[in-house]
């Protein structure tokens, strides 16, 4: 009985707590099955950084660069990500949290009153649900970021390149680095990679993104 | 809720633009995967890099026909140039049979390459034929020359070596 009542009570705190994040995973959820954008295989998150950094560059190339979509995608990837890594940092916190659940409990409250060795192991007993109940929902958060990011991830890539192309000022740069094939991720990361100082973090950073972009 | 940007229907209309663009790419892509399984049985497309092939290639698909079907007709205007996989086929000019076509031969490239209309109707003379066919694309010709230039050599070459079987069999 105390057990059913302990683990409603964690699974209610743990819900309320991830409200938002749920609500926000849903939304997304919902807005990729309507519009049936598609969902990569590939971990493009781990291209982020250098299409971020791209986005700045073509930016600062022309002021007019970026379509309102392209904006908002780029806005919306790393609202994203902000949480996402506010996400893993989350685990780090479960104590803390628990913490927070604990002193508001009305059965551990009252135990405290009655009992401080019973208290001790009841708390203690109720971490570990609270632990694997949190691990368990934390999971399925970092897991359905991951997907939605990756999915917008590529539309933001592709959006990206496409604008690239329809601004007259960025389009002359990529002409004058004769990037070999169409002008995208890859080309652009080939002759990158052609002038950049081999053996550096940023160097093996952007040949790892070129071979996703391979694929 | 932690939703930041919304959507409007203009957003939605360019996501639904790049999906359309990233289903045709996947199936080209799957379309390509077979087409270069064959890529050196067919003679136009030798020497030509993988990378290349997906730029100057377009509209790839393949295509399966029955026994008398007409897959080229006489004075039609396309730009497709095909490659028979399976089967065999009969060309016709004025409605009379000159010639016959077997599996990996290519044909339609004169059409596709002088943009003029068909000059004779190729159809089905197997049961089941199987026909690859594509467009070129010369949108990115200033990044694929050079596999255009190998492409062009590659279709000169077979209208070439046609000619001479036409003459040799007229003499």
């Amino acid at each position: 009985m105390i057990i059913d009542r302990m683990e409603n009570e964690i699974s209610d705190f743990i819900d309320e707590y991830f409200e938002k994040n749920f609500d926000l995973i849903e939304y997304n959820f919902e807005f990729m099955q309507k519009y049936s954008l598609y969902e990569p295989k590939v971990n493009y998150l781990f291209t982020l950084k250098f299409l971020n950094t791209l986005m700045k560059y073509f930016s600062s190339l022309d002021y007019k660069f970026s379509s309102s979509t392209l904006k908002k995608i780029y806005k919306d990837i790393n609202s994203l990500n902000k949480l996402y890594i506010k996400q893993q940092d989350d685990l780090k916190n479960i104590k803390k949290v628990f913490y927070t659940f604990s002193k508001d409990n009305r059965v551990l409250v009252d135990m405290k009153d009655y009992s401080s060795k019973y208290y001790n192991n009841m708390k203690n007993v109720y971490f570990i649900y609270f632990r694997d109940d949190f691990i368990q929902q934390h999971k399925y958060i970092i897991k359905s970021l991951e997907i939605i990011m990756n999915s917008k991830i590529y539309y933001f890539e592709k959006l990206l390149w496409r604008d690239a192309i329809e601004s007259e000022i960025v389009y002359k740069k990529l002409q004058a680095l004769k990037l070999e094939g169409r002008i995208n991720s890859y080309s652009y990361l080939v002759e990158r990679l052609r002038v950049s100082l081999p053996y550096t973090d940023d160097y093996q950073y952007l040949q790892k993104c070129m071979r996703i972009y391979e694929c | 809720m932690l939703r930041e940007v919304i959507y409007d229907e203009d957003d939605i209309k360019t996501f639904l633009e790049l999906n359309q663009e990233v289903n045709e790419k996947l199936s080209k892509n799957k379309i390509l995967t077979r087409l270069l399984d064959v890529q050196d049985k067919i003679s136009i497309l030798v020497g030509i890099d993988k990378y290349d092939l997906d730029i100057i290639i377009e509209k790839l698909k393949f295509s399966k026909y029955n026994h008398k079907d007409i897959i080229v007709k006489e004075g039609e205007v396309s730009q497709e140039i095909f490659f028979i996989f399976s089967g065999e086929c009969h060309v016709f000019v004025n409605k009379k049979k000159v010639g016959e076509l077997k599996a990996g031969k290519t044909f339609g490239e004169t059409a596709a390459i002088f943009k003029k209309k068909r000059n004779a109707t190729v159809a089905c003379a197997s049961k089941d034929v199987t026909v690859l066919s594509f467009v070129i694309n010369h949108e990115n010709m200033e990044f694929s020359a050079a596999a255009l230039a190998t492409l062009y050599k590659n279709l000169a070459y077979q209208i070439n070596s046609k000619l001479e079987t036409m003459n040799s069999s007229s003499h």
